[in-house]
């Protein structure tokens, strides 16, 4: 009979060390992982930048705690999650209604009307303004791991390792998340008209 | 005939299982990880399923709007790397044993340093208290009047009972023991909040008796150059105290041994470190 033996990794935390140029390297490749992730925790794009610069500098600053054998990403993403989540409260400090004030402050897009007391209005920018509103209501990590399946097109394995939660949990985010921004849409009026071939709600 | 109520449970039971079986098929079929031939089993599903093609339509234009508004730029701005290179990076503190050993000894110290102050502070604080014989001789100057009057053996034994948990009964006395029953004083209390002072006068002398728990019990603060005799005697679960001017204790010989418990004051007092 065969006995394996487990020899310990050459690549034990203690033995290697991410080098700055590696971290540099490895951040960039997973930027708009974390990019998207940040924007997901707060809800918006605004701020995701500095979140990511943020959280990279604290990476940095505890490269040390880093074991390499590890997930790079996961640990990123721990950080920017944290990071995000203490700009948002910041923010939601600093401003009584901060969605309201960014989506009023968006540019009208071309075609837009102007109604009488100077609103935008747009099928398609009122149709943003309700799922910018929708996607604010839910939690972050619902949020987040809506955004990292629809814009980043991640598996749901890839989710998990990148939130550190289990792959049941985001995928059940997933799913809530788009049975309440469904949910939110319709009572706005904003749900496309019922299918012919629909049974009555 | 089908019950309503339980009809609508079925139904809503039956929709929720329903949309939740669509929004399975909408994830899947607006993930570009599905493979082709399931992506394309999903959406024959969905049609079929009322409101199915619905939420596809719904969720494929949210999903293409969350994808315009959160799209992550090119490049997102993250630091360079001569940003980074200035960024000192934090070593894993790890103490010296000399630190290690100087910390423990000050904790040590700081321990020993906080346990000498406490003891000292309640020493301090009993010392601060009257001694009984100052209490003795607080209820003489006050006219030995008592707070209740004795009327009756029974009523006694009740406030026995009412405050420490304990039927006593005063022996059967006749006039040739000497002692008279004032009443029952309830301040100052000499060893808590529960003790029960009896005020008595045996041959014309006030003589002040206390019961409390055994496990309540002090070491009593009595100055011995009073010309007072401080008689004790422990009758477990209790402990009865006497202050007098007699040289023998006159009163608590002819209290009963405490009798069954009749009600709960008296459950911390049959704990084992009750003994003295």
């Amino acid at each position: 009979m065969k006995t394996v033996r487990h020899q310990p990794s050459a690549t034990s935390a203690s033995a290697a060390r991410l080098t700055r140029d590696e971290f540099a390297r490895r951040l960039e490749a997973s930027a708009r992982l974390f990019w998207c992730i940040a924007a997901g925790i707060l809800g918006r794009r605004q701020g995701a930048d500095d979140v990511v610069q943020e959280a990279a500098m604290i990476a940095l600053s505890k490269l040390d705690e880093f074991d390499p054998a590890t997930s790079f990403n996961a640990w990123v993403s721990q950080i920017v999650r944290f990071t995000a989540l203490n700009q948002a409260r910041r923010h939601d400090r600093r401003e009584a209604a901060p969605l309201q004030d960014d989506v009023s402050s968006r540019p009208a897009r071309p075609g837009s009307a102007v109604t009488s007391d100077g609103r935008v209005m747009s099928d398609q920018q009122d149709f943003d303004d309700e799922v910018l509103r929708a996607l604010a209501t839910l939690e972050a990590m619902p949020r987040a791991c809506l955004l990292l399946r629809v814009v980043m097109e991640l598996s749901y394995a890839d989710i998990s390792q990148a939130l550190s939660i289990p792959e049941g949990s985001a995928m059940s985010h997933v799913h809530r998340a788009r049975r309440s921004l469904r949910e939110r849409l319709e009572s706005s009026h904003h749900a496309p008209r019922p299918h012919p071939a629909g049974a009555p709600r | 005939m089908s019950d309503p109520a339980q009809n609508g449970i079925t139904q809503n039971h039956v929709n929720g299982a329903l949309d939740e079986r669509i929004d399975c098929l909408v994830d899947e079929l607006l993930s570009p990880l599905t493979p082709i031939d399931r992506a394309a089993a999903a959406r024959r599903e969905l049609v079929a399923l009322p409101r199915g093609s619905d939420h596809l339509a719904q969720h494929q234009r949210v999903d293409e709007r969350l994808r315009v508004l959160f799209a992550p730029p090119a490049k997102p701005a993250v630091p360079a790397l001569s940003q980074l290179a200035q960024i000192p990076l934090r070593t894993p503190k790890r103490l010296h044993p000399l630190r290690i050993a100087a910390m423990l000894l000050f904790a040590s110290a700081a321990a020993i340093a906080g346990w000498a102050l406490l003891s000292h502070w309640s020493q301090s604080m009993r010392e601060r208290g009257p001694s009984w014989d100052q209490l003795y001789m607080a209820e003489i100057n006050s006219g030995f009047d008592p707070d209740l009057k004795y009327t009756t053996q029974a009523e006694l034994t009740e406030l026995f009972v009412i405050r420490l948990g304990r039927e006593v009964t005063l022996s059967q006395r006749d006039s040739s023991d000497g002692v008279e029953l004032v009443g029952i004083s309830l301040t100052p209390p000499a060893i808590s909040i529960q003790t029960l002072t009896l005020l008595t006068r045996v041959d014309e002398k006030p003589v002040m008796m206390m019961a409390d728990a055994l496990s309540r019990d002090v070491e009593p603060p009595f100055d011995a150059g009073s010309g007072l005799y401080l008689h004790r005697r422990e009758a477990p679960p209790l402990v009865y105290y006497e202050v007098s001017p007699w040289p023998e204790p006159r009163v608590i010989p002819l209290l009963s041994e405490p009798t069954e418990r009749i009600c709960p004051p008296c459950d911390e007092e049959e704990a084992p470190t009750a003994q003295k």
